[in-house]
């Protein structure tokens, strides 16, 4: 895949690998095992139409995404934590839920090519 | 130094694993990790030096785990690590004790590392004043800082080792310069509360209107010029020793506050209202006569006996025989180690003439003649010539009261044996008289 398309940023974990070598490799099989669990129970929540668990499980989606500068969908995860934890809007969240994970299943992937 | 242990709590493992990394990177921190709150709790037992609380948790809200660790220990620094900027949260949680704030983003690492450093210097800080107490404490065992070798100082010793050993109050009574303050930092640094601190107030240097403020401390704004919180004098004092030197002289209006902080074990600082409970062993300290002043009307009769603990009455310096010389001694030692000067020699003439002074100004004052004896001599002798006194004091405190030829005569004989640690022998020859004739007076009680 190219790298322009490429919605993530690991500059900060690169520093962090350049600190201590290693590292970068780490984190990310981390991200790898923990993240797609977490978006599982995400989807769960959501067809489940549990809002407030769901509301939860973007909140702890968001801090990781950060980590890599996903900034877009962690402003989405932000609407979706506030919006089904307040009732509002709740319209909105499909669209929204569809996008974090249309974009965490392609991150999934250009990141397993990056730990090649 | 040992390690600062830094538990982290995050319940995204990519997170964790960040800081936990962030962290480790400097070998001075060991750094255990959490995913949720039971099994923080769980583990405080390991006494970590910092706890780092992401904010919303499965199993627990910020706030209520927070509540929880400062149950486990109130001194604990947390702090609060949120992925939200809730203004409100944080000034909620600081109001409640938290160390820090601190939003993740790209800075955390810089910020989390700032706490870190100054909590370590704090760390460091506290481990000095630790030291510094240890090493005051030393300096402070009474038989070195006490010298003196007569009965009556020994009667002293004994007297501040009982006050070491429970936290009784202590009223010393004792002339000008005989080492009231001295003996008040011995019980101190000698006994349970050492670790705590030792504040000392002159009351008689306080003037009235301020008397108030420097006990009880004032929060910001509590009149003109409260520009910032005053901690007082009592609230400094906490867990430690309160010593009020010239207790006596204390305004009624402040004795009857100060009975009241006795009575109730609590404070409020002017202009506040948060009750703060306080522990505090007092030590007073005066040169008059505190029961007198009650029969005048100018101390008060409950505080009076409030603070009547374990009376310590100090011997005047004239009544201490042998002990001036052992003083002179170690005020010249020390006053040529200081200078580095040469040590210097006492000569009997020079021994003689200290041993009949009377010194109203008392071990005090002895520093101040042999300091001068130090300087005055030409050579590795100090000679009677070197010592002057203050012509003024020359003669015996008991001469300045009229008084018949025989009381004079008892006078002088209870003072002599008091000077001779009750030698007989001693004062019947320095007096050139029988020593039936002491004894006579002895037993029929005339002296």
């Amino acid at each position: 895949m190219n790298e322009e398309v490429k919605v993530y940023d690991l500059t900060m974990l690169r520093e962090m690998d350049a600190e201590d070598p290693g590292t970068l490799k780490h984190i990310l099989q981390i991200f790898l095992e923990s993240i797609p669990a977490i978006l599982q129970e995400f989807m769960l929540h959501f067809n489940e139409k549990d809002y407030f668990s769901l509301g939860n499980a973007a909140h702890k989606l968001k801090s990781s995404l950060e980590l890599i500068s996903m900034k877009d969908t962690a402003v989405l995860l932000k609407k979706i934590e506030l919006q089904s934890k307040s009732g509002q809007n709740l319209e909105e969240i499909p669209q929204m839920v569809h996008t974090v994970e249309q974009t965490l299943r392609t991150v999934f992937e250009q990141l397993k090519q990056e730990m090649d | 130094m040992q390690a600062i242990k830094v538990f982290v709590v995050e319940d995204d493992p990519v997170y964790a694993e960040v800081l936990k990394h962030q962290l480790g990177l400097n070998p001075d921190y060991e750094i255990e990790t959490f995913s949720n709150g039971e099994e923080l709790l769980n583990n405080l037992y390991k006494k970590p030096s910092l706890i780092t609380l992401d904010y919303t948790l499965p199993d627990f809200s910020g706030m209520q785990l927070f509540k929880k660790i400062k149950e486990f220990d109130r001194d604990l620094p947390v702090v609060v690590i949120s992925g939200q900027e809730d203004i409100l949260t944080a000034v909620d949680l600081l109001k409640e004790g938290a160390y820090d704030y601190i939003v993740k983003d790209q800075d955390t690492k810089d910020r989390l590392w700032n706490v870190l450093r100054n909590l370590k210097e704090k760390f460091e800080l506290e481990r000095e004043i630790v030291d510094l107490r240890e090493e005051i404490g030393k300096k402070y065992d009474y038989e070195n800082i006490i010298k003196g070798k007569s009965v009556v100082i020994r009667q002293i010793f004994n007297l501040i080792e009982k006050a070491t050993k429970a936290s009784i109050a202590v009223i010393i009574t004792g002339e000008t310069g005989t080492g009231k303050d001295l003996v008040a930092r011995a019980i101190h640094y000698n006994s349970s509360r050492r670790r705590k601190p030792f504040v000392a107030v002159n009351v008689s240097a306080i003037p009235n209107e301020l008397i108030e403020s420097e006990f009880f401390g004032y929060e910001k704004g509590a009149f003109t010029g409260a520009t910032s919180r005053k901690i007082g004098k009592i609230e400094l004092a906490n867990k430690g020793t309160l010593f009020l030197d010239e207790v006596a002289d204390m305004d009624k209006n402040m004795q009857a506050k100060l009975l009241r902080v006795l009575q109730e074990k609590e404070i409020t600082r002017i202009g506040g209202n948060a009750i703060i409970k306080t522990d505090i062993r007092l030590i007073v300290a005066t040169n008059k006569n505190i029961a007198h002043e009650v029969q005048k009307g100018n101390f008060r009769e409950d505080l009076y006996y409030r603070l009547l603990g374990l009376p310590i009455e100090l011997p005047p310096l004239r009544y201490r025989g042998n002990d001036i010389l052992i003083l002179a001694k170690h005020f010249v030692d020390e006053f040529c180690k200081e200078n580095q000067m040469k040590k210097l020699t006492i000569t009997p003439a020079a021994q003689e003439k200290l041993m009949k002074y009377t010194y109203p100004g008392n071990v005090r004052e002895l520093k101040a003649i042999m300091e001068l004896a130090c300087v005055m001599t030409s050579d590795e002798n100090i000679d009677d010539v070197d010592i002057s006194f203050n012509s003024s004091a020359t003669q015996a405190d008991f001469l300045m009261e009229e008084d018949t030829l025989e009381g004079y005569t008892k006078k002088i004989i209870k003072f002599y044996l008091q000077k001779y640690n009750n030698n007989v022998l001693m004062v019947a020859k320095k007096l050139d008289i029988g020593k039936s004739t002491i004894y006579r007076m002895i037993k029929y009680k005339e002296i």
